[in-house]
């Protein structure tokens, strides 16, 4: 690696190869004017289904960073966050069963639905360490489905159809694909500067070392709530995406297998990495897709896919792509 | 009015009453230095002061307001800040890092999301100033994981300073350290003066001598005495509770050899030659080399920090051994695991007792009941009852349930069952009343007597004088002295330079 190092600075001195910042900016406008152009590409290649795929990878995009922020920067695992995913999906189906459709009510209504339940079960939780942090996140999650599921008139075990919200003009897939692309954007704009300043480096100290970040005066309680809150209100910003995106809201949403199935993208990508969201969901999405369409057994394969990714790379994906770059 | 007063202060950990009563003052910039033999309660005390623990009863006041029910992250922002025993820092930072953490945690408003700490130029030039005065600003960049355990004690005052405290509570700030790190940490004490007070538990005299304004000794949970380091000095409780009743010096002669021939005739059960061990970067045990003959009861003295738990652990496979060799009945063991050293027939009963909180005192007994070395007449759960009768008594009480006195009965039970050739017990008698010690002492000469091998780590010299054969002094991780209990008694400065606290 150090002499790969070598031949990059003598050829950037050379002027041969163009500076990092360079290079991650040109592929960071690449990427993004491809993902702009996507909706356009697929209408003219008649890839419908494609795009229906890139819309429900960027929303658990958004869904795995969430939870990242919680697992990954505050050491805290949280085996419930298909919870707020649910709760965010099925705020927006109820409201809109109900005859609430604008789009200014029912979205805020979603997020902080989410970040109300979030702040209950955090406030109780988070006075517990370890194991029983996760045991207790689960029995709050199982909770809040066998509650939904009770519900026989919002579609018990069958789920709920969910038309999609009035914006004031027509909701296309293209239309919501976009609205994802720019949500999951800022959600990710916001969270680069939330671990970056104050409250993140806090959140981070926490998990370290609590015993020393609570005696050199950091209220630890409290800042890994509010990180709990932001998680989860941002999980059910990606549900209520989801429910835009597929038109429908099952039980599953608020499942524990949804919960571990979140938990794997973050492992995934690389626990406490920022890009462990991205790359883990974007990773998953394309595994199962893969294999889904080489196979009915698809679910074994992905499995062992998961398995050697974990046994191989420890730190992730975007641990990979950390210790290429050093 | 005094900075820091604390009233009636008492903390029991289950059966174990840990401080009982204590009264402490502490006044605005003095040093005042918090003595006392391993398990006195000073770390409980100082714990209770900083808010990781919550008493019992009792009261703590600071800058005249009830702190007692404070959570510690605002008795920090109160003005109390401290460092802690074992080296406790944010280890996957560097030492910009966490000064930066601890300026941020005192200056509030960790509830910031948006602005990027890096661009925080006030923060960081704090940090870096904190790093200047712990003599750090050359290592800014350097993790404090690759720093050596002097440098991150460094970093611990730093922490502390970084709260721009009104008391700093510095547990044990030399531990580990060699000499002349040690100075550099009394200049900065001293340094400290009159601008802070500082709370400082500290085992090395010379250190507490030249910088305690007062000094509070603190023995068995209890204040002994308070005042200023002459008075302590010359106070006869203190000599009394640390180093015995008078000695009746007449019975030194050629003592030390006697010892020796009684102890001649048998063949060394445990020998220990050249044991080094370390603790990631700070070497614990500089070759160290014992015996235990066959039938013996020897102990290993030394004041806290000196290496004896590091000692007992590497015997028992705990801790495994840089170099050197532990030979127990002829066979090479210092490679084995620990099960395996246990099988071949060494028990320990470790400090702190560790008995199964949630089994009863039964199962604690028979869970590891076993007869390896296939003695004749194997310890079993009668017997074990027979020299313990108190446990018949609580047979179906959960381990957790007992007071301490009960649980170390208990633990030496456990060590029993397993039908040991050798018993090795750390911290025997810790955080006992007298005559719970006396009873446990009791037994360990019966089961000596009986032929049982003891291995002890215990801080009552002068009890343990009257029933061991041969002691071992340890000092900084080497031993320093042995010989027998009749030398040991006739070397009173023996007492004072390796054993008084």
């Amino acid at each position: 690696m150090r002499a790969r190092d070598l031949s990059v600075e003598q050829a950037r001195r050379g002027g041969v190869a163009p500076p990092r910042a360079f290079v991650v900016w040109g592929a960071g406008s690449v990427a993004g004017l491809a993902l702009l152009a996507f909706p356009a590409l697929a209408q003219a290649l008649e890839w419908s289904y494609y795009l229906s795929l890139a819309t429900k990878a960027l929303i658990l995009v958004l869904a795995a960073s969430a939870l990242n922020l919680v697992l990954g920067y505050g050491g805290l695992v949280s085996f419930g966050h298909a919870t707020y995913y649910g709760l965010g999906a099925y705020t927006v189906a109820v409201m809109v069963r109900e005859g609430i459709r604008q789009a200014w009510l029912v979205w805020p209504a979603a997020v902080a639905v989410a970040a109300l339940a979030a702040l209950a079960i955090g406030a109780v939780c988070l006075r517990t360490r370890g194991l029983y942090f996760i045991m207790i996140t689960l029995a709050f999650a199982q909770m809040v489905y066998y509650f939904v599921v009770s519900f026989k008139q919002y579609g018990g075990q069958d789920g709920l159809r969910a038309p999609r919200t009035d914006f004031g003009f027509p909701l296309g897939d293209a239309e919501v694909y976009y609205l994802s692309l720019l949500l999951v954007a800022a959600s990710l704009f916001f969270l680069w500067r939330l671990v970056h300043a104050r409250f993140g480096r806090a959140l981070q100290a926490a998990r370290d070392n609590e015993v020393r970040a609570t005696t050199v005066g950091f209220p630890v309680y409290r800042i890994q709530l509010v990180a709990f809150v932001i998680s989860g209100a941002l999980t059910g910003l990606a549900g209520a995406l989801m429910a835009h995106h597929t038109q429908y809201v099952s039980p599953a949403m608020l499942s524990w297998p949804q919960s571990g199935h979140f938990m794997f993208m973050v492992i995934l990508g690389g626990v406490g990495r920022f890009w462990a969201g991205l790359l883990g969901a974007g990773a998953m999405v394309l595994i199962e897709e893969l294999f889904h369409s080489l196979t009915v057994s698809w679910q074994l394969y992905v499995g062992l896919t998961l398995l050697a990714v974990v046994l191989l790379a420890p730190r992730g994906l975007a641990g990979l792509v950390e210790g290429r770059r050093r | 009015m005094s900075l820091l007063q604390v009233r009636g202060l008492t903390k029991r950990f289950g059966g174990l009453l840990a401080l009982w009563r204590c009264d402490l003052d502490v006044q605005p910039g003095e040093v005042h230095a918090l003595i006392g033999p391993n398990g006195a309660g000073k770390t409980t005390l100082v714990n209770l002061v900083s808010g990781l623990l919550t008493p019992t009863e009792g009261r703590v006041v600071f800058r005249g307001r009830d702190i007692t029910l404070l959570p510690p992250h605002e008795r920090a922002l109160l003005g109390i800040a401290r460092t802690f025993q074992v080296t406790n820092l944010f280890p996957q930072d560097t030492v910009l890092g966490n000064l930066t953490l601890a300026v941020q945690a005192r200056t509030g408003s960790s509830f910031r999301f948006w602005k990027p700490v890096a661009h925080e130029r006030e923060l960081v030039e704090a940090a870096r100033g904190y790093a200047r005065r712990v003599d750090l600003h050359g290592r800014l960049e350097a993790p404090v994981r690759a720093l050596s355990h002097g440098e991150r004690r460094q970093v611990e005052v730093g922490l502390a300073l970084a709260g721009e405290p009104h008391l700093v509570v510095l547990d044990e700030p030399t531990s580990g350290m060699g000499p002349e790190e040690s100075r550099r940490v009394v200049d900065l004490i001293q340094g400290l003066r009159g601008q802070v007070a500082v709370l400082l538990v500290e085992h090395d005299m010379d250190v507490v001598f030249r910088v305690a304004d007062r000094i509070t000794v603190l023995v068995d949970g209890r204040v002994l005495a308070s005042g200023p380091p002459e008075a302590v000095r010359e106070d006869p409780e203190v000599h009394r509770a640390y180093l015995g009743h008078a000695v009746d010096s007449s019975r030194t002669g050629s003592a030390r050899s006697a010892g020796r021939a009684r102890l001649s005739g048998r063949r060394p059960l445990l020998q220990v030659q050249g044991l080094e061990a370390s603790y990631g970067p700070s070497q614990a045990l500089f070759g160290v080399d014992l015996q235990v003959p066959e039938g013996g009861l020897v102990t290993l003295l030394g004041r806290n920090g000196m290496g004896k738990t590091t000692t007992l652990h590497a015997v028992a496979g705990l801790v495994p051994p840089k170099s050197g060799r532990v030979v127990f009945d002829g066979r090479e063991v210092q490679a084995l695991p620990p099960e395996d050293i246990a099988r071949l027939g060494i028990a320990l009963v470790p400090e702190g007792r560790q008995v199964f909180p949630n089994l009863t005192v039964r199962e604690n007994l028979v869970a590891f009941a076993s007869n390896r070395v296939g003695r004749p007449d194997p310890w079993n759960l009668d017997r074990v009852l027979q020299l313990f009768p108190r446990l018949r008594e609580r047979l179906d009480q959960l381990g957790s349930r007992l007071s301490g006195g009960e649980q170390q009965m208990l633990a030496i039970g456990r060590a029993l069952m397993t039908n040991p050739r050798l018993l090795i017990l750390d911290e025997a008698t810790e955080g006992l009343a007298p005559l719970v010690r006396e009873e446990i002492w009791k037994a360990l000469r019966l089961l000596n007597e009986a032929g049982l091998t003891v291995l002890l780590v215990d801080k009552y010299v002068e009890q343990l004088t009257e029933f061991a054969d041969y002691h071992y002094i340890l000092e900084r991780g080497r031993v320093v002295w042995e010989g027998t209990s009749q030398a040991l008694r006739a070397d009173r400065d023996l007492w004072r330079t390796y054993l008084s606290v």
